[in-house]
């Protein structure tokens, strides 16, 4: 097929050939906007790369460069500075007839879809081959497939205003996939949707990552998102990256504050009820040791309630917290009421729940009113 | 009686030929126009910030002169292009110079509010600038601008009165000759019925076209 982008299917990078290869480079990349007179600084000395087949999350608060960075890999945006490689090619001095070529192998879809209104679903669908000079019976063939894999079959000969916003993504997915891309751009795609379409339209982009090997990367202001479906994260503050690693690390062990910020919707903050009867020093025989304990999910071990009991004392309470499961590793926080001559066993219980001393916090002791 | 039905309809005659000329090179030359001051501004898709100013300009001139005031100032030109400055055909040349700017920034207002977005999407498909032209900002924009011409059309069966002035017939024209100079409250009130019926049935089908094409409900 001649619509699709021959630089991103050639050009395996020649070092270490075992090693995922790294299918979006960033070098060195800033960008400024001239906004009223003054210079702001959207994107500073961005240097990661995202390798082939991963689901790469970038997140940060609105005004974070988020945007910026995704634009700047199809180059509805120019760097200031610096490069961007995409299957090893630099897309910048390219014509118009060239950068629309390469756009082909990487399909985009957006928060609010995008669809036009004046044509219908097989329309839209079939927008990116028609431009590309695609024969119609082939785009047929390809609207069909393309229905199918998004589970809208049924409406082929409707238009966008008719759709949920759920379907309408579908569409703007199906239409992102027209030309085969290698990459995926998610612009906050699940930003204008609903928490249960979230989830169907997460799962959808889980499926074409794996069946179609497409790497996804998304952009998102929500925390839950990157929890879902991605392998790895990148934290952006004010156009810089201040933190990427695996989702698991990022989520178990934030280092930057920006990150911790982010987290804070998930964490399961102690409720007031708790927060007011904490005292520094047992009031009377009945207190409880109130432990604080972060499963940061290294070990990659579950928590076992037996050992934990088995160090603490019969007595323990679980009086708050959670735990989840983020690719495959069990992290959250455990508040934990005990006795308090259980104050001297809490490197046993570390080792119990292999996570490091450091991660078990004294908050106090608990007064029964 | 049959000598007023004969001025009634070869009044009206020349009133549907002035307009529909008139309208068909207004709406092929003002969608250029409106397409050109949509494309052209600084950071749009073709950007000529100083022909965009330019040719906003002319256009503003044209569009604050008076049309019975455009159609004696016309009259050198007018000959030039029809080879007469009298009749239907010389009355149609001032009528598409004041309707092309006008159909042109209805136009541009229907070109201007189709969202941003979905330029952005058709370029990230891999659309060059034809393809947004064609494929987003005027199918997306139709609707808009057929509600334009519906405007524009009606707008021109009123400015055709003042064709008289150049002989060139029409409805208009029959009213303000019998009706208005000679008191003729018969001819009068029949030759403005004739210009509601036509005025109604243009702007009825107009909105039916307008909606048939729009997608967005």
């Amino acid at each position: 097929m001649n619509a699709r982008a021959d630089i991103l299917l050639s050009t395996p990078p020649a070092a270490a050939p075992r090693e995922a290869e790294v299918l979006v480079e960033f070098q060195q990349l800033s960008r400024q906007f001239q906004a009223g007179g003054r210079s702001v600084q959207a994107l500073q000395e961005v240097e990661f790369g995202i390798q082939r087949g991963e689901i790469f999350g970038i997140i940060g608060r609105s005004g974070a460069g988020k945007s910026t960075l995704l634009r700047i890999i199809n180059r509805l945006e120019q760097p200031s500075s610096g490069r961007v490689l995409v299957g090893g090619r630099d897309l910048s001095g390219l014509n118009e007839a060239q950068l629309a070529q390469a756009r082909r192998g990487i399909g985009m879809i957006f928060q609010h879809f995008n669809l036009l209104s004046s044509r219908t679903v097989a329309q839209n669908i079939g927008l990116p081959l028609k431009i590309a000079g695609v024969a119609a019976v082939e785009i047929e063939q390809r609207v069909d497939e393309l229905l199918r894999l998004v589970g809208l079959e049924g409406k082929r000969d409707v238009y966008p205003a008719r759709l949920s916003g759920g379907q309408k993504q579908r569409v703007g997915i199906a239409r992102a996939l027209a030309h085969r891309p290698d990459i995926l751009l998610c612009d906050e795609a699940t930003s204008a949707l609903d928490p249960e379409t979230t989830q169907s339209i997460l799962a959808l982009l889980r499926d074409i990552n794996r069946q179609l090997n497409v790497t996804v990367v998304l952009i998102t202001h929500e925390m839950a998102v990157i929890r879902e479906i991605c392998d790895r994260v990148a934290v952006l503050e004010a156009g810089r990256v201040v933190e990427l690693g695996p989702v698991w690390q990022v989520f178990g062990a934030p280092q930057a504050e920006a990150t911790r910020a982010l987290l804070a919707s998930l964490v399961h903050e102690l409720p007031p009820d708790v927060q007011g009867r904490i005292a520094s020093e047992p009031a009377t025989a009945q207190s409880e040791l109130l432990l604080d304990v972060r499963l940061d999910g290294v070990s990659g071990q579950d928590p076992a309630l037996g050992p934990l009991v088995a160090a603490l004392g019969p007595a323990t309470r679980l009086l708050h917290g959670g735990v989840e499961r983020i690719q495959g590793r069990a992290q959250g926080r455990l508040v934990l009421a005990c006795a308090p001559q259980s104050r001297n066993r809490l490197g046993d219980l570390a080792r119990q729940l292999a996570v490091p001393v450091g991660n078990i916090r004294i908050l106090g002791y608990l007064d029964h009113a | 009686m049959p000598d007023f039905v004969d001025l009634y309809l070869t009044a009206t005659w020349q009133t549907l030929q002035m307009v529909s000329v008139s309208a068909l090179v207004s709406a092929l030359f003002g969608l250029a126009l409106a397409l050109l001051l949509v494309t052209t501004g600084p950071g749009d898709l073709y950007a000529r910030p100083w022909l965009n100013r330019g040719v906003g300009s002319v256009v503003n001139v044209f569009r604050s002169v008076p049309f019975i005031i455009l159609l004696v100032v016309l009259l050198p030109f007018t000959r030039l292009v029809v080879g007469t400055t009298i009749g239907v055909w010389a009355a149609a040349v001032p009528l598409s110079v004041a309707g092309i700017p006008f159909f042109a920034r209805i136009a541009e207002v229907s070109l201007r509010e189709v969202d941003r977005g979905l330029i952005e999407a058709v370029q990230a498909m891999g659309g060059r600038r034809r393809d947004v032209l064609w494929q987003v900002l005027l199918p997306e924009a139709l609707p808009g601008i057929v509600s334009g011409l519906t405007i524009t059309l009606v707008a021109m069966i009123g400015s055709s009165a003042m064709a008289g002035a150049v002989g060139a017939g029409g409805l208009g024209d029959v009213a303000i000759r019998y009706g208005y100079q000679r008191f003729d409250t018969q001819v009068m009130v029949s030759v403005l019925l004739g210009l509601i019926v036509l005025v109604s049935v243009v702007q009825t089908v107009g909105d039916a076209l307008a909606r048939r094409l729009n997608h967005r409900q």
